[in-house]
């Protein structure tokens, strides 16, 4: 009795399983998108702290070479990476090299500062000789 | 043919207007869904892309600058040429030596670097060397040299240097940028 298939649209249950299938698809692609995005901004923070700890370590470095440099409790300081608020703590302690039997002084740098409830640090360490 | 209309009128059916409802809604759903992670997405990448990127371009050439100092043999000795704004000592590069000038143009707010090999330093061809703006919109850029007082004992910062100040020990490299400042201080073995 019938000639000829008629031309069939989609039915609705076609289209919301072609709907859910891209969902299911863009949900994989933008995660990796965000995910890498998050890491970026992690990974400039890090740099931006360690710009900070760097230049810390530097100034103590001036301070050895000029004889000034002394032992110190761990002192806290405000600072700021990429604009939130961090903390950078510094210390220096007595060490003593005991192949070069040398007197050196040991200073730690870090920076800290919180990132999506999580606490996140850079740390600089050197050995550093007092100069006369 | 009765029976062949209603074969036709089931099988050739569009949707009704309740069936397409239903899948607008949850097509938009799903977009709302996508747009909105896009959107946080794209915040952070724009975050990033304006206050990270001069910074972070700052900060390699900053460092970039350091390890040429670095590089530079016995510094005082071979020519070096020290002021606030403008400083500029010799390279070793593969065979040749470069004489490296940096200088930064406070009316164009630009760091610019030129290189000039010594070949053509000593056949008067100065301007052959390359110009190369490597920083721009930059607000501030200083250069400082710790002098030592051989009679004091003292260790000084001087905003420029010439052979008669003697031996330096390091040189601060301070810059401004969008109202944040990064010092940069390379120590050089005192000879």
């Amino acid at each position: 009795m019938r000639k000829k298939e008629a031309p069939r649209s989609f039915t609705l249950v076609e289209l919301m399983v072609a709907v859910a299938v891209f969902a299911v698809g863009s949900v994989f692609v933008l995660r990796s998108f965000l995910s890498s995005a998050s890491a970026l901004a992690a990974l400039e923070d890090r740099v931006s702290a360690l710009q900070i700890a760097q230049s810390q370590m530097d100034a103590l470095e001036e301070q050895a070479l000029q004889g000034k440099l002394t032992v110190s409790a761990m002192t806290r300081e405000q600072a700021a990476v990429n604009n939130r608020s961090a903390v950078k703590e510094v210390k220096v302690q007595d060490f003593y090299e005991e192949t070069w039997q040398k007197k050196l002084l040991k200073a730690d740098v870090s920076v800290k500062w919180q990132e999506a409830d999580r606490e996140k640090d850079v740390r600089v360490s050197c050995y550093i000789k007092n100069q006369k | 043919m009765s029976e062949y209309h209603a074969i036709l009128r089931t099988r050739n059916r569009g949707f009704t207007l309740v069936e397409t409802l239903v899948v607008a809604v949850v097509f938009s759903f799903v977009l709302a869904g996508i747009g909105f992670s896009f959107m946080s997405g794209m915040r952070i990448w724009s975050r990033s892309r304006n206050i990270s990127f001069p910074k972070n371009n700052l900060l390699l050439v900053l460092e970039e600058i350091c390890s040429e100092l670095r590089q530079s043999a016995d510094i005082t000795q071979v020519g070096f040429e020290g002021d606030f704004y403008k400083f500029s000592f010799p390279v070793l590069k593969g065979d040749s030596a470069v004489r490296m000038t940096y200088e930064f143009n406070r009316d164009e707010k630009v760091l610019l670097k030129k290189s000039v090999s010594l070949a053509d330093i000593l056949d008067k061809k100065e301007e052959e060397g390359l110009a190369e703006k490597k920083m721009a919109s930059l607000d501030d850029f200083s250069v400082s040299y710790l002098l030592y007082d051989a009679q004091e004992k003292t260790y000084s910062w001087e905003n420029s240097w010439d052979e008669d100040s003697g031996v330096f020990a390091a040189i601060r490299l301070k810059a401004k940028l969008n109202d944040e400042e990064f010092t940069k201080t390379v120590f050089l073995p005192v000879y």
